[in-house]
């Protein structure tokens, strides 16, 4: 399975950034990130100031603007699960370095994770929407298939 | 109250608000706190060797614009402690937002501590230079204090630094001569000032440690 995301880059003046990344999520990895979501809210227990927990993570792909992607998405959606890799030309691809998947925990919320980056040989950072919790369990077949592919 | 004095530095060029220190309040109970989240850290790394930090909510830094007090305090240290808060103009205060304190994990090192925020407003990010363990360590009670207590010398030397500032074979040096070097570096580096002593003032450790 892949996630495309949408991707914000934090820096405006620069030429080339990112506005999606393509994520592979096989089973065992969506249950590997269940795992950490369960350690984030079980860290957010004992310590009420936790927000993040953040592990290297080179599993995006950041990608440049591109019609295929922004149909594949849709109107207004920021996350779709597709079962195939789409299609992607290298000259979209953007460069990456320090890449990290990132947990989340807001106040009471649920954990959710997002992925962060930088464009490589800068310090412009990139990072996604974030993905809650179900699309994960949804992976690794903890939960009933949606009857859309897109979340 | 104890205050970290660190260096610091604003994520992109382009802003006009540039961050060059960051000044923060760690009591004895702050300190053992950081503590006990490093503690945390390294255990997590222990079961996920993926984990590389922990972020948590924390507003205790003041974000400051170049100082020439401060400036002249620091020399060419990343980090020092105060005893007293030094005076700071208001209109050199950068307001901040989503600030942070981050544990961070590098590899198989030990656990070190960085602060991170954003210029309020803006998604420009601030960070601080990071402090090791001990700081806290001394801050917190845990660890014997200096008499020179106020200029912490948080620099790191490797014996390869070394080799190369003296010309001569350090590779070889134990941990406790290597470490009680950089403290003597760091006391000569504010009393004489500048990065070119170093080679001197390794020659005269080695003679007296070695």
């Amino acid at each position: 399975m892949f996630l495309l995301l949408k991707v914000w880059t934090l820096d405006e003046w620069i030429d080339e950034w990112a506005e999606f990344a393509l994520v592979e999520v096989s089973p065992p990895f969506a249950t590997l990130v269940l795992e950490r979501m369960d350690r984030a809210e079980a860290n957010r227990e004992v310590d009420s100031g936790f927000t993040c927990a953040e592990y290297w993570d080179y599993n995006p792909q950041w990608l440049q603007y591109d019609d295929t992607l922004i149909e594949l998405l849709g109107d207004k959606r920021d996350i779709a699960v597709l079962h195939e890799k789409p299609e992607v030309a290298e000259d979209r691809i953007i460069r990456q370095d320090g890449t990290r998947m990132c947990v989340e925990v807001a106040g009471s919320w649920p954990a959710e994770v997002r992925w962060r980056s930088y464009i490589k040989h800068t310090d412009v950072q990139m990072e996604t929407e974030s993905v809650p919790r179900q699309v994960f369990e949804e992976i690794a077949g903890r939960a009933p298939q949606f009857t859309k592919e897109v979340v | 109250m104890p205050y970290l004095l660190l260096r610091a530095w604003t994520c992109t060029e382009w802003i006009y608000e540039q961050v060059d220190f960051a000044l923060v309040e760690v009591s004895p109970d702050l300190a053992a706190l950081i503590l006990q989240r490093m503690d945390h850290a390294e255990a997590h790394r222990q079961v996920d060797s993926n984990f590389t930090c922990a972020e948590y909510r924390c507003y205790a830094p003041q974000w400051l614009e170049s100082d020439d007090v401060l400036e002249e305090l620091m020399w060419d240290r990343r980090a020092l402690v105060l005893h007293e808060k030094p005076q700071i103009a208001e209109d050199q205060l950068i307001r901040q937002d989503g600030t942070r304190v981050c544990v961070e994990i590098a590899g198989s090192e030990p656990a070190e501590v960085q602060w991170r925020s954003y210029i309020k407003y803006t998604d420009v990010q601030m960070e601080t230079e990071s402090v090791p363990r001990q700081v806290f360590e001394e801050i917190a009670g845990r660890a014997p204090v200096e008499q020179k207590q106020e200029f912490f010398p948080a620099i790191r030397l490797s014996r390869e630094d070394l080799t190369h500032a003296t010309g001569r074979d350090c590779t070889q040096l134990p941990d406790s001569v290597v470490e009680r070097m950089a403290e003597k570096i760091g006391d000569a580096l504010f009393e004489a000032g500048g990065w070119d002593v170093i080679g001197e003032v390794v020659e005269l450790c080695l003679e007296e440690l070695c």
